[in-house]
């Protein structure tokens, strides 16, 4: 967990911080170039800035109905996808170029890109992300692998500006 | 994770964006002199690189380089390759001699090389990686490895000089 800061753009946040997170999966077959998430997935539209501590990939397994087949290891998947993060509001890329989603995570109990330091963002703001995937191994044949990211955090109430300072 | 410091240079720290430079390589048995490519772990940006982790990551491939379908124990994987590194815009070397990638890593659930005090990169600043590999042993599956290397922290964003200091 990182760091809870007092302040945003100089006003105090409020000490309620409404968890929230932002979703969205996308489908990979093999060897595909770089897909992008529809722009609109990883936009914010509250009106409350997001406080975001985290991003949380996960990978299944699906077969030609789109149901999840079951025997693929998850960290055989991560492997198997690269993931290209930009923020189109302050036009920042996180990535320099599309890295594995296993090289992202810390390791096997804790499986996520944390952030010490949240990262903000403000309505209208979005994450422009593409995938990029492998070619599979026979065990993925005729499979494909629906990724899921996810950015967990909090939106933030800033205190309004005041005649009390 | 580290400490956040609130100044670089004697400026403070305003944001900071979260960021991941990675390369990688594939090798087989028995390899010396490998060299990963500097100019994806080279720093483009105007903003200096925090580094927080370094995070490596082996995988094993066919002769056709396609992943396995079932990766041998990563603990193994770690063990059959060992690199140095230099930071080559300081000269600085962070290894004194080729080191097993399995030895910069804490354990099984923490897989990354955590840094308590970041390390910053300036614009020109890279990381200049060299390795070798070891025999594989006997009944090894993958012909080759895949070596991904990661350095995650944050871009910095620093206040501008003002006439107040």
């Amino acid at each position: 967990m990182g760091r809870l800061p007092d302040t945003f753009a100089g006003q105090r946040i409020s000490p309620m911080r409404p968890p929230f997170v932002m979703s969205g999966s996308l489908t990979m077959p093999s060897a595909t170039g770089p897909t992008q998430f529809p722009a609109s997935t990883f936009m914010v539209t509250e009106d409350k800035p997001f406080e975001i501590h985290r991003m949380i990939p996960r990978v299944i397994a699906l077969d030609a109905s789109s149901n999840p087949a079951e025997g693929v290891a998850e960290d055989l998947m991560l492997r198997l996808i690269s993931v290209q993060v930009l923020d189109l509001g302050k036009n920042q890329e996180f990535t320099k170029q599309a890295v594995p989603l296993h090289d992202l995570i810390k390791g096997t109990t804790e499986r996520t890109w944390e952030w010490a330091e949240p990262y903000y963002l403000r309505k209208g703001e979005n994450f422009i992300i593409n995938l990029t995937s492998a070619t599979y191994p026979a065990v993925l044949a005729g499979l494909s692998i629906r990724v899921q990211i996810s950015f967990g955090g909090f939106l933030v109430v800033v205190a309004p500006p005041s005649d009390r300072g | 994770m580290g400490r956040l410091p609130a100044t670089y240079a004697g400026m403070p720290i305003m944001f900071r964006c979260p960021a991941v430079m990675h390369t990688s390589l594939i090798a087989g048995a028995s390899t010396h002199g490998l060299s990963f490519q500097t100019g994806p772990v080279t720093h483009a940006s105007d903003k200096p690189f925090e580094v927080h982790r370094m995070i490596p990551r082996v995988s094993g491939l066919d002769v056709s380089s396609v992943f396995v379908g079932t990766q041998p124990d990563e603990d193994i994987m770690s063990a059959l390759i060992s690199i140095t590194i230099r930071d080559f815009g300081k000269n600085r070397a962070l290894t004194k001699g080729l080191t097993l990638l399995a030895n910069f890593v804490r354990g099984s659930a923490e897989r990354t090389w955590e840094w308590a005090d970041p390390y910053y990169m300036k614009q020109g600043d890279g990381f200049e990686i060299r390795g070798q590999t070891q025999p594989f042993p006997a009944g090894f599956a993958p012909v080759l490895l895949k070596v991904d290397i990661a350095f995650e922290g944050f871009e910095i964003v620093l206040a501008p000089p003002t006439d107040r200091r």
